[in-house]
């Protein structure tokens, strides 16, 4: 089975008037405080090497933010190299970085290639100057276009994420953007719905009335039109958010799906080992400093939260995990689980569900149609435990 | 003249009526610090209501006496009982029980509201047991006070004017006035010592250890610790274990003689044997006949009540068993629903008593449970002669077994500025008001009498009474007799399926609207299921009004950042935490507010 590898770089520009995830702004960290991060991951990955002997092989990383391009990519070969040292990568491995738009110079995308980063994700997330401004990007949709185009001569795995639902919008501007990401033809899209999340500056907005949500059938709207475009194209729905050409699936995503173990390394990163799950201090100063303090967590050594999940949990999870992807849920692949035990339980409920076609069932195989992927929060209620 | 007669003539049994929030319980508060019976470190504010409960809606539900020593101007030493009386309609029946362990009350009436619905109904029934009334007009510190006007309104209702004292609790002024005219004005207990005892209860409470304390007045006789003693009603006897009186708090005496206040413990392990209004009599030298006034509390108001969690039954039957030791007007029974399985049908003396009862049994049990709306009791003759109650809507028989239905009527007195009579006569039409009458109380304040079913008071017609008038319309009602009344039940179905919780019994030409409009009401409620949902109104086999509930189209959660599956799962569980409150029925969930929504219309 294969290790995956996530390293969060939390910084950026500024922040995204949705966004709420851990970042910080650039201007916030000296040289020092930037190199020192550097030295904590690599401290971290050192320490999980000898805990985790058995399980030295990486088969993908992915280098997430914030922003990791501002790091320096000088200081993102300093990582690559400390995972090389502490583990192998497989061959084939899949790197990933994180990229904004304004990232994608000669000199950065250079560093980014020699630094071994075989997969680019450019957040792109519209070439609509106006939903720009609303999103609070930061860039153009000039600055995107000369990025992609930049991007598409640098590499033959490229993804691009794009968004909808934004406030006001509109059929047209979300068509005309998911045309204009398909002229690219990136071997990857990642298409999300904004989610308005609590304490945000859009969040704000919209509580003094001056931005609008849109309604839930303009976002439903926007699923199906994307959903039907792509449907006869060569592009696979492999995941609810996510589609790529054959064989350009995410490998370091789908094995969060598909449950495979992953380490998390950096402030805020989450990891999935053994059974346990952990996720870092979130603040990267105090993160530097905890692993440096060496007074952390043994396993865990930046970790804020750790938890063993119970057999209910695990097989929760096995099951909403499996059911994001197309490929579903093999029902006698439930840890802790049989299948007749998960039929005799949920066997009612899924029938139904496959009665209003949200629902498919191959052999002892379920999964969710697009009508079903469209509802999966609905549906992954009914397996809470 | 005697030791006890010479003490009887020194003692002044009162009580403090008026309107709510007229300042009825600093007032009281006032005057235990004024004759220095509570010191003003000790007095929290509003001493006398003493639950949470009670002060967070500064209301009173449960009276207590508090014993106070005064010296008059005279010289003379005097002992005042404060008898404190309910300030809600709902416990009208406890508040007469009060007046009658009282010579006196002082009415006291806001400087610048003046006489409202419950000081009219207070102050009947303080007539009716034969008070000395003090007018008291309070607030006068208030910029917008207008004693003079209070003065013609007091005149209007029967008061003399020039006998009304200026106060205010706040600054203190008036409140010596008030304690010696409490000494003159109010005549003296007569009760003799030496007839056989008869203690009117008028009130009771539960103590985990010491049993039920009967607070009492003693009208004729003594009562010493160690005496067999016996409730008239219940006919039951116990032996004195406990005598004591408030000064506040609880103070233990040898015994208590015609004319006083105070509580007998005795023992009493059932809150059942002890009735409000009962009277109790010496085992061995019994009175020859109770005191006047007595009747047992019945319940007016009756819902059902559900526990969200199934398990939770048991858990709700220990906490009613609970509250009822303190609450005898609280009856409850077990029934089932199809829609919300089992639970209680309970009986209240009014809607604020439910509400207390709900809220009591979600805070200090943390039940959680599911309400039904309040429904009346229906007389219901049937086609074969008999007759029976009906307060469960979804119990009502077929129609073809009905002869006629009858439901309890009201008699409703509301004042209002004149300028508002126009909109409150419409709105008692509209409520199937019957006009009794009209008078004047000043020049510019109406009292209307209107006789209406208690179904349609229960429903909103308080609040609509106060939006209509800009608030100042006050409102009191008392239950007058059944009627007969063209009704009809009415389903709801949702999703096909009739859900007998939301059944409601509602009069036959309004049956069509009020259909429409709880289906409509309903639409909004109930949220988006995976599936159109249709709702719809029916009497009998007829559908009357149809709402459709959009399937859901989009339900997906956020991308999930760098694996972080945890926040997911917790987010997951949470969701489901929600959905555990609503009820399923069948593939449709509804929230617990669903069943309360027949309660509201639209204006």
């Amino acid at each position: 089975m294969g290790l995956g590898l996530y390293v969060h770089i939390p910084i950026c520009r500024a922040k995204c008037y949705y966004c709420d995830f851990n970042s910080f702004p650039l201007h916030r960290f000296s040289e020092a405080d930037l190199d020192l991060y550097v030295l904590a991951i690599e401290y971290e990955l050192r320490h999980y090497a000898r805990i985790f002997p058995h399980q030295h092989e990486i088969t993908s990383v992915y280098l997430g933010g914030g922003t990791p391009p501002l790091l320096d990519t000088a200081r993102i070969v300093l990582i690559m190299e400390a995972i090389a040292k502490y583990f192998s990568l497989a061959p084939e491995c899949e790197i990933t970085v994180e990229l904004n738009p304004l990232d994608c110079t000669d000199d950065v995308l250079r560093g980014l290639k020699k630094a071994g980063v075989n997969r680019f994700s450019l957040g792109v997330q519209s070439f609509d100057d106006a939903t720009l401004t609303k999103l609070g990007r930061g860039h153009t949709a000039d600055q995107a276009h000369q990025a992609v185009g930049k991007l598409r001569e640098t590499t033959d795995n490229l993804s691009l994420d794009l968004i909808y639902g934004v406030p006001d919008d509109s059929d047209a501007r979300w068509q005309a953007d998911l045309e204009t990401a398909l002229r690219y033809e990136p071997e990857h899209l990642s298409l999300y719905s904004l989610q308005v999340e609590e304490d945000t500056p859009l969040a704000h907005l919209i509580e003094q009335g001056l931005a609008r949500e849109v309604s839930a059938d303009i976002q439903a709207d926007q699923w199906e039109y994307a959903c039907d475009r792509l449907y006869p194209t060569e592009y696979i729905h492999y995941e609810i958010s996510n589609w790529a050409k054959p064989g350009k699936e995410s490998r370091h995503n789908l094995g969060y799906w598909l449950y495979q173990p992953y380490l998390g390394v950096g402030a805020g990163a989450a990891g999935f080992m053994e059974g346990y799950r952990y996720r870092n201090l979130g603040d990267p100063w105090v993160y530097t400093a905890t692993i440096r303090s060496g007074q952390g967590d043994k396993q865990f050594p930046a970790a804020e939260l750790i938890e063993k999940l119970t057999k209910e949990q695990l097989a929760f999870e096995r099951i909403i995990l499996a059911l994001r992807t197309k490929y579903g849920l093999n029902m006698e692949t439930i840890p802790g689980m049989s299948a007749a035990e998960f039929w005799r339980r949920y066997g009612e409920k899924i029938i139904s569900y496959q009665q209003m076609g949200l629902i498919w069932r191959q052999g002892q195989t379920i999964g969710l149609t697009e009508s079903g992927m469209s509802l999966s929060n609905r549906i992954f209620l009914t397996f809470v435990p | 003249m005697g030791y006890y007669l010479k003490m009887q003539s020194k003692i002044r049994n009162f009580c403090i009526i008026a309107h709510i929030d007229h300042g009825k319980s600093t007032l009281a508060d006032r005057i235990l610090e004024d004759t220095g019976t509570v010191s003003q470190r000790e007095m929290t504010s509003q001493l006398l209501d003493s639950m949470d409960l009670e002060r967070e809606r500064g209301i009173t539900i449960k009276m207590q006496a508090v014993r106070l020593n005064y010296r008059a101007k005279n010289g003379e030493e005097y002992i005042l009982n404060l008898i404190d009386t309910p300030g809600h309609v709902d416990f009208s029946y406890e508040v007469s029980r009060s007046l009658a362990a009282c010579e006196g009350a002082l009415l006291v009436v806001d400087a610048s509201q003046g006489v409202e619905a419950q000081t009219l109904a207070n102050l009947y029934l303080a007539l009716e047991n034969d008070l000395e009334i003090i007018p008291v007009i309070n607030k006068i510190d208030l910029p917008s006070a207008d004693p003079e006007r209070i003065k013609r309104e007091l005149e209007e209702i029967g008061l003399d004017p020039d006998e009304a004292i200026l106060a205010s609790a706040k600054t203190g002024e008036g409140i010596e006035d008030i304690l010696e005219a409490v000494v003159e004005r109010i005549p003296p207990p007569t009760g003799s010592e030496e007839a056989p005892l008869q203690a009117l209860i008028f009130d009771s409470a539960y103590d985990s250890y010491r049993g039920v304390i009967a607070y009492v007045r003693i009208v004729h006789g003594r009562v010493k610790v160690g005496d067999q003693i016996t409730f008239m009603a219940s006919n039951k006897s116990f032996e004195v274990d406990g005598l004591g009186v408030f000064r506040p708090k609880l103070v233990p005496v040898d015994s208590l003689g015609a004319g006083e206040v105070g509580c007998i413990i005795a023992g009493v392990k059932n809150v059942k044997d002890v009735h409000v209004g009962d009277t109790i009599t010496s085992t061995e030298r019994p009175a020859a006949k109770p005191l006047p006034g007595y009747r047992k509390a019945t319940p007016m108001v009756f819902s059902g009540l559900y526990p969200v969690d199934n398990d939770a039954f048991t858990a709700l039957r220990d906490a009613l068993e609970k509250l009822q030791l303190n609450d005898a007007a609280l009856e409850f029974e077990p029934e089932s629903s199809v829609a919300l399985g089992f639970g209680f049908r309970c009986g209240f003396l009014g809607l604020l008593h439910m509400e207390i009862i709900q809220e009591r049994l979600e805070r200090e049990y943390g039940l959680e449970l599911i309400t039904t709306a309040p429904s009346v009791r229906y007389r219901v003759q049937k086609t074969d002669g008999t007759e029976l109650y009906v307060d469960n809507p979804a119990l009502l028989p077929k129609p073809q077994e009905i002869e006629a239905i009858f439901e309890p009527y009201v008699t409703g007195s509301i004042i209002v500025p004149q300028d508002f009579v126009g909109p409150v006569m419409e709105l008692a039409q509209d409520k199937r008001g019957i006009f009794q009458n009209m008078e004047y109380l000043d020049t510019t304040r109406v009292r209307l009498v209107y006789e209406l079913p208690l179904s349609e008071i229960l429903m909103d017609f308080f609040d609509k009474l106060k939006s209509r008038t800009k608030g100042y319309a006050s409102f009191d009602y008392q239950f007058s007799g059944y009627k007969e009344s063209k009704l009809v039940k009415l389903d709801i179905l949702v999703n096909g399926k009739p859900v007998d919780a939301l059944s409601t019994i509602v009069h036959q030409d309004k049956a069509y609207p009020r259909g429409r409009e709880l289906a409509k009401k309903l639409k909004e409620i109930i949220p988006s299921q995976l599936f159109e949902v249709p709702i719809q109104a029916a009497i009998g086999n007829k559908i009357i009004a149809r709402e459709t509930i959009r399937a859901l189209r989009k339900d997906v959660l956020a991308k999930c950042y760098g694996g972080d599956i945890t926040r997911k799962r917790k987010l997951l569980e949470k969701q489901k935490e929600g959905k555990r409150r609503m009820k399923a029925l069948g593939n449709v969930e509804i929230p617990q507010e669903a069943f309360m929504a027949v309660l509201q219309t639209d204006d």
